[in-house]
């Protein structure tokens, strides 16, 4: 009977974040003065905010393929930084998103360092920048539940090579779905 | 020269018998400052073929291991024992040029028999020419250990005449795997009868000894996030000394073992923390945004050396053990890591990356008298010294591989340990009395 009452109060909820969410977030981004999102015009946001509460909407109601397809875009960063590079707040914009999109959708972030630095630090510093990450993301106004974050240092390159553009791709923080 | 260090080296001998272990020490203090001063004289040793009831060929090897020992010590020179004529080889030579006489100044003989299920080696070590015995004793391992005997017998001899044991009896812990999976394994410090310790189909990083040498902490992702474990090496059993969330690494026992200091990333932010070495009671010594990681005790427990980047790029720091009056050690290249304490306490082993890849230094604990010992092609990372102080083991990528190679205290007589590759981390045990 509780546990009845608990679901009931629990989708109540979650259909008001569903519905009333977006919306709210497309007011409140501009003012947050945390969100590093500043830059980016307000109208533009007003409009992503307007197109992902359509979105879900739609997938809520009729379960079609949705518009804003599942997918994260993989962020960048400089050598021996974690701060989020100017190039890669659109790709930062997009995720954000994709996951107001798929409210129930849980992400892992794994930093990834180039091979250039130390095991040991490099563990740490692919830490930093996945949580960097989740920090953007937390201030875009996603909830830091559903984000998790994972350091594999130098352990897991896409491009086994030693060239600079190798170190480039190396170092990156993807995303991984791990519960929707 | 040779025959003064010899009589003052079998005088210490001597003495120790007899208990005199204040001599010792000072006279153990005196080798290491003969040695890093290039000033020391090997021994010239002889040691005859083996008396055996035994199969000749594991008599021999039991016999080559220990002079390969003995030579790989840097104390000895093994030679026969008719002036003039050299054994086998040069030695790992610790410093000086040979000595004109090649007579050997003491002469180990050995008989190899078999006690119950175990091999016995009688071992008698005297001076020459008056055949004065040293020392006599038996050591014993089972038939499939007979390498251990040897580098037993072996230590024994660095100990009674140099008086501090040898580095033989000890092994070298590391990393090997290719991208996203390392499982952990151990080898003697000579790299034979490697042994895995892991084989968990994930990432298990920085390996780290107990000082008694039964237990190795490491960073394992075996359930998908990392966690920091502790395994008896005997049994294979883990203990898991943290997992409650964040990403633990770089573990570092206390000289007492009753302590890990590692580092640990919580909300993206690297400090160091130090907790029980069988878990719990953590404190953080660390604070600030800056990464700090990579902790490495002094001999004493007193201090701490770490890698912080507060000032803009990775330096070498140090602090008391509990988190005060940090100091920054490295000033010389913009990205210095790996702090490594020297078991002797007066220098800290370091890498500091350059052109093309990490180079290993040393730079003593005031600051002063920064050294380059490797300056070659590629990387050269992660160094670990021996128990001793007078080695270091390294992993680098200088063939295209990465392998594990070792090198005396000023960068001198390099030998390459491993070449198959994708090995990494090593990290050198206290010595062991058991394997």
């Amino acid at each position: 009977m509780k546990k009845s009452m608990f679901l009931t109060l629990i989708s109540g909820l979650l259909i008001a974040l569903v519905f009333g969410g977006c919306q709210k977030k497309a007011t409140k981004i501009p003012d947050a003065t945390a969100a590093p999102a500043v830059e980016q015009p307000q109208e533009s946001q007003i409009n992503e905010g307007a197109k992902e509460q359509e979105s879900a909407e739609t997938s809520k109601k009729e379960s079609t393929a949705p518009k804003i397809e599942l997918a994260f875009k993989t962020v960048y960063f400089d050598y021996d930084k974690s701060d989020i590079r100017s190039d890669a707040r659109d790709a930062l914009a997009q995720n954000a998103k994709v996951m107001k999109a798929y409210p129930n959708t849980r992400v892992l972030i794994e930093g990834n360092c180039d091979e250039r630095g130390t095991i040991e630090y490099n563990l740490a510093l692919g830490e930093k920048r996945a949580y960097a990450v989740k920090n953007y993301l937390v201030n875009y106004g996603i909830d830091e539940g559903r984000i998790s974050t994972i350091s594999y240092g130098e352990e897991r390159p896409v491009d086994t090579g030693h060239t600079p553009e190798a170190w480039s791709k190396n170092r990156r923080a993807d995303f991984k779905i791990v519960g929707r | 020269m040779v025959v003064m260090t010899i009589k003052r080296t079998f005088l210490l001998a001597i003495l120790m018998v007899f208990g005199f272990l204040i001599f010792r020490a000072s006279a153990q203090e005196d080798v290491y400052m003969k040695i890093q001063s290039g000033g020391f004289q090997p021994i010239a040793i002889s040691i005859p073929p083996f008396i055996s009831q035994q199969p000749t060929d594991l008599t021999q090897k039991i016999r080559a291991v220990i002079i390969n020992d003995l030579k790989l010590s840097g104390f000895f020179r093994v030679v026969d024992e008719v002036p003039g004529v050299q054994a086998s080889g040069q030695t790992a030579g610790l410093g000086g040029a040979l000595p004109a006489s090649s007579a050997a100044a003491v002469r180990l003989l050995g008989t190899l028999g078999i006690n119950g299920n175990e091999l016995q080696l009688s071992a008698d070590l005297e001076e020459l020419p008056g055949q004065q015995a040293i020392f006599r004793k038996k050591f014993q391992s089972a038939f499939g250990s007979f390498r251990w005997l040897a580098h037993q017998a072996a230590d024994e001899v660095v100990y009674y005449l140099i008086g501090e044991r040898g580095v033989a009896s000890s092994r070298i812990a590391f990393t090997s795997g290719k991208s996203g999976v390392k499982e952990i394994s151990v080898m003697d410090y000579d790299a034979n009868d490697l042994e895995k310790l892991t084989n968990m189909n994930s990432l298990n990083l920085s390996p780290a000894w107990s000082p008694d040498g039964k237990r190795i902490a490491f960073t394992s992702y075996k359930s998908g996030t990392p966690e920091l474990v502790s395994m008896d090496i005997s049994s294979g059993a883990m203990t898991s000394l943290w997992k409650q969330g964040g990403l633990p690494t770089a573990p570092c026992w206390s000289p007492d073992g009753k302590k890990i200091a590692f580092t640990l990333t919580r909300d993206g932010n690297a400090d160091i923390y130090i907790m029980d070495s069988g878990g719990g009671h953590l404190r953080r010594l660390t604070s600030g945004p800056s990464i700090d990681s990579s902790p490495s005790w002094s001999p004493t427990g007193n201090e701490i050396a770490f890698t912080s980047d507060r000032s803009g790029n990775p330096q070498v720091y140090l602090m008391d053990a509990e988190g005060g009056n940090v100091r920054r050690l490295t000033y010389l290249g913009n990205y210095n890591d790996s702090p490594a304490w020297s078991p002797r306490g007066d220098r800290i082993a370091y890498v500091s990356r350059e052109e093309g890849g990490f180079q290993i230094y040393t730079v003593e604990v005031t600051g002063e008298n920064t050294t380059a010992l490797t300056n070659g092609e590629g990387s050269n990372e992660n160094p670990s010294w021996s128990p001793d102080g007078l080695k270091v083991v390294f992993a680098s990528n200088r063939t295209g591989k990465w392998d594990i190679y070792v090198m005396n205290w000023d960068g001198s007589h390099l030998r390459q340990l491993t070449d198959s590759g994708n090995h990494f981390s090593p990290k050198w045990s206290p010595r062991l009395s058991i394997k």
